[in-house]
């Protein structure tokens, strides 16, 4: 069946003209406000798109003399080289592994500080807990990662005067591989919870008290009203940030890892962004870097475009 | 409001400029030379410089221009080599960048060429230095395919052992006299009893018997020749090197037995748990606090001189003294090894004229020809610190506080110490005519340590260098993993030398023992 708003093939070109004859007018007429476009329009071109000329010497056997442009092609080699690599499959079963254990853990955890935070009947109680866990999101990594290199330290550290305590010997846990991990994982909940919980919390400020009282009138209780009118109401944004996490499922955190990461535990915490800059600006390996870059960053688009599809869907459905 | 914009646009673009500009422009006539060399860890050398303003006058028409960045810091320098920002002078820019080699660098363009003759015509008495003390790589680790690429290096210094050494009070009181020759399970007994028997009396258990001295940072962990190098010695191997057959070290045998001993201290909680992880201020901070019982590096570490580890004790116990120890006898001997004599080179930025190429050199062989202003490019020049006063006898307490006025990371970067030196040059003509006291106890103790085979000069094509990267890697994960206990080293070996082989090694194998019996380099 034919839509009603439905162009006649004949007109579509003329139409066309017409709307963008009215367009050009239009942007003529506020074009003030278009202006001020122009600083966002230009970054994107420089430093998001412009680059993009650089791709190339993934295809390249890249020689600084040369430049870009004047490199020998080399076809595929670099991404053939790549995937004969064990490293580069350890590299990217470990982005995977760490990213995946960081959306298991951080996606939960803002949740469930928003939803307590939103039980807390002392408001300066609220307030400042609230504020407390935000401090963090403001320290960059640098600091936190010397942070955590002093708690876990094994003759500083205030875990290992723990573990000693316990009866316990001190543990290296920042050169232990297995902890690496898990010290990645919670030091990243611990750095975003709080910030990450305040879409929720404004999503919980916008629920209906009247909800609220009239399943206590029902006789409902506390966990009862969460489970029922709380938790339900957050679905909408919980779907929304989860989608958008799997999106950037292959960018780990640069800052994070670059800085807690040392040698000897790259088996599990050498992640594709780290291992590229490794290769690419300290090892002079330039080509090759680019190529596993830009490996990740396909793999990224695709995600996207996924999430992207899934996103629409759960619109359909309400969310 | 358009001349307002136009005036901010304007003063915005002249503060770029500014900015951007490190440094001011040479005067007309002047021959600028950007020049990149060692600095105090974390304290870049700024221009104006004592030593800098000393070399000026006696080079007119030179205008020396010190990178601002840190020489230990490889991010820096890489990123400015990736933009094509090459310094005109570089010493060896290739520290920390495993898998970078001279070749690469010549075929990537980032550095350039000169004429062997020009050495010998502008550096002929650094040039027979070399010569006298070239162990055989002085010469070929400066070349490719037969064209000269950089400026050698020898170092009579760095080619000593690296030793062990003890307090001498610790020493006394667990009961410890030196030995003339002792066992690997001697050794043993000696890191158990620092651990176990309270030597600072304190009364807590808080001292380690043995730690892997610290490198400069985290990221450059490389399990180089720092390595409890007298533990491998004993085992007949020398940390990352290709032996007279084309076999790596660090998947041998010996290295595995080596492992096996390093497991069982560290099981036995003799080994400090963070000897993987702390950097040298922490090292020397948990030694100054009576933390660490033996120290092993070699005699320039270990030698009298502000920041020296027995001078950080000496500031609250002027009396203690170290005393050197020998090699530990292992199943392969009494052995250790060293820095290498000629690993670190002079470069030159693809930019750099033929008449600045000529200038550093004329400028290096002012420099490291004459033993004073040798030694005072390094220490300090004359009337801040004298070098004959400090190789010549002990220094004492009120000397070391004097030392640490004018002698702290912060002062040698002001003086531009080390900045405009072959770093790691040292000619047995220079350095040996003028040492004393415990300074000469602790040289001989270095240049009597018997030393495990260097192995032969070995050259790769840059595709196949580049594969120590990732090798480099899985040897330090192998290595942490082993000794720290955290595997089980019989289990998992054949797993590691697959490993190795998988990700390169079995190339970079191959291409060594064709290069050692052939000469040929292998693409």
């Amino acid at each position: 069946m034919k839509s009603p708003d439905a162009i006649p093939a004949s007109q579509a070109p003329a139409r066309a003209r017409i709307d963008m004859g009215a367009r050009w007018r239009l942007m003529c007429r506020y074009k003030l406000i278009y202006l001020l476009l122009l600083p966002a329009a230009a970054y994107f071109v420089l430093f998001q798109y412009g680059p993009m000329y650089g791709i190339q010497i993934a295809f390249k056997d890249f020689k600084l003399l040369k430049g870009i442009w004047a490199s020998e092609w080399v076809g595929f080699e670099h991404f053939i080289a790549m995937f004969a690599s064990p490293r580069f499959w350890q590299v990217l079963r470990n982005t995977v592994v760490i990213s995946v254990l960081k959306l298991l853990f951080g996606f939960p955890a803002p949740i469930l500080f928003a939803i307590l935070l939103n039980e807390l009947i002392n408001v300066r109680l609220k307030k400042s807990v609230q504020t407390i866990s935000y401090l963090p999101h403001f320290i960059s990594w640098v600091v936190l990662a010397g942070i955590v290199y002093e708690v876990l330290s094994p003759s500083l550290g205030i875990v290992n005067h723990l573990v000693e305590a316990a009866g316990g010997r001190p543990h290296n846990f920042m050169a232990d591989s297995d902890w690496f991990v898990a010290v990645v994982v919670i030091s990243y909940v611990w750095q975003t919870f709080g910030w990450g919980s305040i879409i929720y919390l404004a999503a919980l400020a916008g629920i209906d008290p009247q909800l609220y009282e009239a399943a206590q009138i029902d006789g409902a209780g506390r966990l009862q009203r969460t489970m029922s009118i709380t938790v339900p109401s957050l679905y909408p944004v919980m779907v929304i940030v989860f989608l958008l996490r799997v999106g950037n499922l292959l960018e780990v955190g640069f800052d994070q890892i670059f800085n807690l990461q040392n040698p000897t535990i790259y088996d599990t915490g050498d992640i594709i962004e780290t291992y590229t800059y490794r290769k690419g600006i300290i090892q002079q390996d330039w080509s090759y870097a680019a190529a596993v870059g830009l490996f990740n960053n396909t793999v990224g688009l695709i995600l996207l475009l996924v999430v992207n599809r899934f996103t629409r869907v759960a619109r359909e459905f309400g969310f | 409001m358009r001349i307002w914009i136009a005036v901010i646009v304007a003063v915005a673009a002249a503060m770029s400029g500014h900015a951007a500009g490190e440094t001011e422009a040479a005067a007309p006539g002047q021959l600028e030379i950007s020049w990149h060399g060692v600095n105090p860890t974390g304290n870049p050398v700024q221009e104006g410089s004592i030593i800098e303003q000393a070399i000026e006058a006696q080079f007119p028409g030179v205008d020396l221009k010190p990178l601002p960045i840190d020489w230990s810091d490889q991010d820096q320098i890489a990123l400015r080599i990736a933009a094509g920002d090459v310094p005109d002078f570089a010493y060896d820019i290739r520290r920390g960048m495993a898998g970078t080699s001279l070749r690469q660098l010549a075929e990537d363009g980032v550095i350039r060429s000169i004429e062997r003759d020009w050495l010998s015509t502008h550096m002929p008495v650094y040039v027979s230095y070399v010569d006298t003390n070239d162990t055989g790589k002085a010469w070929p680790s400066t070349q490719v395919d037969g064209v000269q690429y950089a400026i050698p290096n020898v170092s009579a210094g760095n080619a000593t052992g690296h030793i062990l050494g003890i307090r001498d009070d610790w020493a006394a009181a667990v009961g410890f006299e030196r030995p003339d020759s002792w066992t690997l399970a001697d050794f043993e007994d000696l890191i158990r009893r620092l651990r176990n028997e309270d030597p600072d009396g304190n009364g807590n258990k808080d001292q380690y018997g043995y730690a892997r001295w610290a490198q400069q940072g985290l990221a450059s962990l490389g399990v180089a020749s720092a390595s409890f190098p007298n533990v491998f010695g004993a085992h007949g191997v020398r940390i990352a090197t290709w032996d007279q057959n084309g076999d790596w070290s660090m998947i041998s045998d010996g290295y595995r037995e080596a492992l096996k001993v390093l497991a069982a201290w560290w099981a036995d909680d003799l080994i400090d748990p963070e000897s993987f992880t702390v950097d040298r201020a922490t090292w020397t901070a948990k030694w100054a606090n009576h933390r660490l019982g033996v120290v092993e590096r070699n005699w320039t570490w270990l030698r009298e001189r502000a920041g020296a580890p027995i001078n950080e004790i000496r500031k609250t116990m002027p009396d203690v003294s170290m005393i050197y120890l020998p090699q530990p006898e292992g199943p392969a001997g009494a052995h250790t090894s060293a820095y290498g004599a000629a690993t670190l080179v002079g470069l030159f930025g693809k930019d750099a004229s033929d008449e600045k190429v000529v200038k550093i050199m004329q400028i290096l062989e002012w420099i490291e020809t004459d033993p004073d202003r040798h030694w005072r490019s390094r220490v300090g020049p004359m009337g801040i610190f004298d070098p004959e006063v400090k190789y010549a006898e002990r220094v004492s307490p009120t000397e070391i506080r004097r030392i640490g006025e004018f002698h702290n990371n912060e002062a040698y970067a002001k003086a531009g110490m080390y900045k405009f030196a072959m770093h790691n040059y040292r000619p047995i003509e220079l350095w040996r005519t003028n040492i004393a006291g415990e300074v000469a106890t602790v040289v001989e103790a270095g240049v009597a340590a018997s030393l495990v085979d260097e192995g032969p000069w070995v050259e790769f094509s840059a595709d196949v260098n580049k594969l120590r990267g990732d090798l480099s890697d899985i040897e330090v994960q192998f290595y942490v993993k082993a000794i720290s206990g955290q595997i089980d080293i019989d289990a998992e070996w054949d797993a590691y030398v697959e490993s190795w082989m998988a990700n390169g090694g079995a190339r970079m194998t191959e291409a060594a023992k064709q290069f050692i019996q052939n000469g040929t380099i292998m693409e």
